[in-house]
């Protein structure tokens, strides 16, 4: 019974971290989108996020693995299979990174335009200026943001299950049906939600201090 | 060598800001521009590094000729205003110190993605600290100092690079009257130096205290040159009536 619950707590986990990840690079290019010279490109990408915002999130997942699996017969007329796993994943990553390109995109716009001004007056490139002076400023700015969509998407891990992953809402659901003791193992499952969310909040918690240590603090 | 700029124009869109500008800056000179709100100082003070590329007219500073009546390649040029910029150094109205980082870390900064050893920088960081009489502020947080303070490091994050000129755009504006005096030291002590400074300000009184030589503008025109005397004795009416408002 644990080794089933350790399996499934793992399959969720890997499948929020692959999520966080896929999405977290998919954010920064819709925010350069976003933030892009090319109205066209910005238009393209405004629009792009908009429709993944506007649609429910269980909505994306399936498209993305019967809708995807159909466009592929339609395209090369075989059968071509993606896991559950991968079209979970993708689609996790997808509805992540629309909400956290407007949260790095607030964050870039966040820090004046002085800062790097006074980096290129010192004859420092455009590249290093961003990631030594804006990078760093965007980031404290995103953190916060950041943590709490990756506590829903944590959350929404559990929408995959109705793909055929066995994350732990299936397994909970797959015990209750077998045993017959629904409460004992939808409580199970909710206090791993619960500890992996306690964890999460104190690494952010450490990081948040981190990013911060240069704002004078007030003690009251 | 000084500054030399003959008949630099700049418009922004279809405002024009800088009109025919011309004007020579003896080396070691600190030099006023002086001006209503809107007439281009700014602008003028941002062409001397290049943050704003001129539309016309030529230039010649710290060793460097600039040449913007024939048509030139933006990457060429872009590597070149990078060379300027490290020996025309500038400093802003709103200190733009990067608060992520310790006095020190904004500091060696540039030096050290120049090529200067880390060592040979924090000991230069130090002196220069020592110069403006920031000496025990070395490893505190920009957010953590005084706007005076701030704008002292700020002039010796820009001095790193040993610059032939330093630009200000209107150090004090952002400081109590009384602080403005710690700036006012500063500049004077750089004059001594030998740099070259030119120094965009409002405040005529702080002008006054600081200038060789001055360049009053009015609407993207250069309406009085002259050395610091036209202060008292200004030669045109309109900046008389500067001086008086
Ligand atoms: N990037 C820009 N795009 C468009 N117009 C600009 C830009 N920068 C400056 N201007 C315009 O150019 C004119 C001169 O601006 P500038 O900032 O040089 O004036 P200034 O003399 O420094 O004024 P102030 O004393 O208010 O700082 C103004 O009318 C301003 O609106
Ligand atoms: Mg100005």
């Amino acid at each position: 019974m644990l080794d089933l619950f350790l399996n499934a707590t793992l399959m969720t986990l890997g499948l929020a971290l692959s999520s966080l990840v896929l999405g977290m690079i998919l954010a920064g290019l819709l925010a350069l989108g976003e933030l892009s010279r090319f109205r066209l490109l910005r238009y393209l990408t405004i629009s792009w996020v908009t429709l993944v915002r506007g649609l429910p999130e269980i909505l994306v997942v399936f498209f993305i693995y019967f809708g995807v699996t159909h466009l592929l017969f339609l395209l090369t007329d075989e059968f071509i299979e993606i896991s559950p796993f991968t079209a979970g994943t993708v689609a996790l990553s997808l509805i992540f990174s629309a909400y956290a390109s407007q949260t790095l995109r607030g964050a870039f716009m966040a820090v004046p335009r002085g800062q790097s001004e006074a980096a290129k007056a010192l004859g420092i490139s455009s590249v290093r200026c961003f990631y030594r002076v804006v990078l760093p400023q965007a980031w404290r700015h995103a953190l916060p943001g950041l943590g709490n969509q990756w506590l829903v998407l944590l959350k929404d891990t559990a929408l995959v299950a109705l793909i055929g992953v066995t994350d732990l809402l299936r397994q909970a659901q797959l015990l209750s049906s077998k045993t017959y003791e629904p409460f004992t193992w939808y409580a199970t499952a909710g206090a791993i939600y619960l500890v992996i969310t306690l964890i999460s909040q104190h690494c952010l918690d450490k990081m948040k201090q981190k990013t911060s240590q240069h704002i004078r603090t007030v003690d009251v | 060598m000084g500054i030399i700029v003959e008949g630099l124009s700049k418009a922004f869109g279809s405002t024009k800001v800088l009109k025919n500008i011309s004007f020579t800056i003896p080396r070691g000179e600190t030099t006023v521009l002086l001006g209503a709100s809107g007439a281009g100082k700014s602008t003028l003070l941002r062409m001397l590094n290049l943050l704003e590329t001129p539309d016309k007219g030529t230039m010649s500073i710290a060793d460097m000729a600039f040449n913007f009546n024939d048509s030139h390649n933006s990457r060429q040029l872009n590597k070149q205003a990078c060379a300027l910029r490290r020996k025309v150094g500038m400093v802003f109205q709103q200190y733009n110190l990067w608060p992520h980082m310790t006095v020190l870390g904004n500091l060696i900064e540039a030096p050290v993605v120049q090529g200067m050893p880390k060592e040979q920088a924090t000991t230069k960081a130090r002196e220069l600290l020592e110069r403006v009489g920031l000496s025990e502020k070395a490893d505190a947080w920009p957010s953590s100092l005084s706007g005076g303070q701030q704008q002292r490091v700020a002039i010796a994050r820009s001095l790193m690079l040993s610059p032939d000129v330093l630009l200000f755009d209107e150090p004090t504006a952002a400081l109590d009257p009384a602080i403005t005096n710690q700036v006012v030291e500063v500049i004077r002590e750089l004059s001594h130096s030998g740099i070259t400074q030119v120094v965009v300000t409002h405040e005529v009184e702080f002008a006054r205290k600081i200038a060789s030589k001055v360049i009053y503008l009015e609407d993207g025109h250069i309406v009085e040159d002259g050395s610091s005397d036209h202060f008292a004795h200004p030669r045109t009416e309109a900046f008389r009536r500067y001086l008086e408002h």
